[in-house]
């Protein structure tokens, strides 16, 4: 059982957007004086680049963004040998449906932020670090640049960091409303000035990244993380989770709980922790029905699940994934076909056309699950929504098509009697809306 | 081949640019960049503007017209003083933004896609605006709002109203 005294390291108590118990931590002279750039100091003083990703390495830290591959082992894929520049890149983009982690971050941290950023870019040899935003996050965009200036204007970024041989330029690169920009590869190529479609892998970023050359892309929490690990120590991080996924990480709880936001907890929390004694429970005190664990394209758990470990391995388990660590929940009064019909439409909007199995059948998907929610549905209609994600499924050059099938999979296989209903009653069997606009 | 003279790019834009492409390894890294200067002056991006666009960036007019066309940000008509889109993803579905839409769209008799006539506001879905904790969401122009309601959405275009 977790010991929910746990302080947050990250956030600290920053759950709704509102709140801000340090609200001038948003400019440098306060972050320096609560001790921030001291880490960097540290780092760049008395630690080699290759003891920083060893550290990072042994802190267990895993992406942040949704695929949670080990940032250490991640930095560690670059060529030893290579004569052209390093580039890392900050991933924050930002868009999985449900996940609002980052915008507190970019919005209330930025100095956090960038002196994770420095570091990181210090342990891989980059001297030009891209930190990509979302275009719809105009104020994060404003902070961030202010926040690069005043660093370069007090010496923390530029030629010499800090007084050392260090150098090193982060440029704020806003993306303009693409959902896929936030695949690695998109957005290596919205960075060089192109449309957002993936690459084919391999070669891997790492190899032959950003105008051809290593790259690192981190989401921004891993990259904000950096900073607590090297000032604590990896073994401080990594004991506050479990064996395979180190440390802790921000839930963003959203949908139907009492207390929706951004909750900041070492990952052997429970689902059932994370929705009843951190959000408060589902409102109206109404029974869960349904969750998803780690944004919009992972599959569906039910009340059920409540017990799953709010780890990688845990929800791995319980048969999804972790993801993005977004949990959005659902009570008793949502239809399963209306909630995988508002995924689909939005994975056929973002698919950005370039492979024709996701183009084509995440539009099947959409249209096949409007006709049944709207009582126009006919029963061959639930095995092509079983045969259409095996056409999409691994033959795309990215994951998005996969992400678009979750939802219709787990839904059918969980809630399948929901979706004979509407077909059989010619119409939803559902009242609507779930919550009033008052 | 005759160059553009600053018109959609101001000189003042053009100076910016070209400092902002001495951060970048190159130069066709601005190609966002200059499009947005341009939807910020212009409020969107006018079919003559491609042309100009291409030319500072170095890229060819199909490259830009590509990018304009992919990113949904990116306008090709003009939309009113306020453009306002309201989250209709499933965490800010789940808490009333059907009810949200329909209540704008009752207010300002229009529907997504439309603009009143006296040119003040348009209205558009968006796809998931990362306020997901605190839906339902919108935002108008630059900002977002969160935790609507009925009284908030007036006050809100009382705001848009008085201030355009």
């Amino acid at each position: 059982m977790l010991d929910l005294q746990y302080k947050p390291v990250l956030l600290d108590g920053v759950v709704d957007l509102a709140d801000n118990p340090t609200p001038d931590a948003e400019w440098f002279d306060a972050y320096r004086r609560r001790g921030g750039y001291r880490t960097l100091e540290k780092v760049l003083h008395t630690m080699t680049p290759a003891e920083v990703v060893e550290c990072v390495k042994a802190s267990g830290l895993r992406g942040r963004g949704g695929a949670g591959f080990p940032t250490g082992v991640k930095w560690g894929f670059l060529p030893k040998d290579s004569k052209l520049p390093v580039y890392l890149v900050c991933n924050g983009d930002e868009s999985e449906p449900g996940t609002c982690k980052d915008r507190p971050i970019l919005e209330q941290r930025p100095h956090l932020l960038l002196e994770g950023i420095a570091i990181s870019a210090y342990a891989i040899g980059s001297h030009t670090a891209f930190l990509y935003i979302r275009g719809e996050y105009f104020h994060a965009i404003e902070v961030m640049n202010r926040a690069i200036e005043e660093a370069r204007a007090r010496g923390v970024l530029g030629l010499h960091v800090l007084g050392t041989d260090f150098s090193l330029d982060i440029v704020v690169h806003s993306g303009a409303g693409a959902y896929i920009c936030g695949e690695e590869s998109a957005m290596l190529n919205s960075i060089e000035g192109r449309v957002g479609w993936p690459r084919l892998r391999p070669p891997f970023p790492a190899q032959k990244g950003l105008y051809g050359c290593p790259t690192i892309i981190n989401n921004v929490e891993t990259l904000a993380k950096v900073v607590p690990i090297l000032e604590r120590g990896p073994e401080w991080f990594h004991s506050l989770g479990t064996e395979r996924s180190g440390g802790f990480r921000i839930y963003s709880v959203s949908g139907h709980v009492k207390r929706p936001g951004n909750y900041e907890a070492p990952m052997r929390i429970t689902l059932r922790q994370l929705i009843y004694d951190l959000a408060g429970g589902i409102r109206d005190d109404r029974p869960l029905k349904a969750v998803i664990p780690g944004g919009s394209s992972v599959p569906i758990l039910t009340a059920d699940h409540l017990d799953t470990q709010m780890s990688f391995e845990g929800v791995e388990e319980a048969g999804s994934l972790l993801g993005s660590a977004a949990t959005i929940v659902f009570d008793d009064t949502v239809c399963m076909v209306w909630a995988a019909r508002n995924m689909a439409q939005f994975y056929r909007h973002e698919s950005c056309g370039q492979c024709t199995p996701c183009r084509q059948g995440t539009a099947w998907l959409y249209k096949i699950l409007d006709r049944i929610e709207s009582g126009r549905g006919r029963l061959e209609d639930l095995d092509l929504l079983q045969n259409i994600p095996t056409k999409i499924e691994g033959r795309c050059v990215c994951a998005l098509g996969d992400a678009a099938c979750a939802a219709v999979k787990s839904g059918l296989h969980y809630f399948r009697r929901e979706f004979e209903q509407h077909i059989e009653r010619g119409r939803c069997p559902f009242e609507k809306p779930y919550t009033q606009f008052v | 081949m005759t160059m553009h003279e600053p018109y959609y790019l101001s000189l003042q834009r053009r100076k910016w640019l070209t400092s902002l492409a001495r951060r970048y390894p190159q130069r066709r890294s601005i190609a966002l960049p200059a499009v947005w200067a341009v939807q910020y002056d212009w409020g969107f991006i006018p079919a003559p503007a491609i042309e100009e666009i291409a030319e500072v960036v170095g890229i060819t007019p199909a490259a830009v017209r590509e990018i304009v066309t992919f990113y949904s940000m990116f306008r090709e008509a003009p939309v009113g003083r306020y453009l306002i889109g309201v989250c209709g993803t499933l965490s800010c579905a789940l808490c009333g933004a059907e009810g949200l839409l329909d209540y704008l769209q009752e207010k300002l008799g229009i529907k997504p896609g439309e603009t009143t006539p006296d040119g003040l506001f348009s209205l558009e879905v968006m796809m998931c605006l990362g306020a997901c904790a605190w839906a339902p969401a919108m935002l108008v122009n630059q900002r977002i709002h969160v935790r609507l309601t009925r009284t908030r959405v007036d006050e809100i275009l009382a705001w848009c109203r008085e201030n355009a």
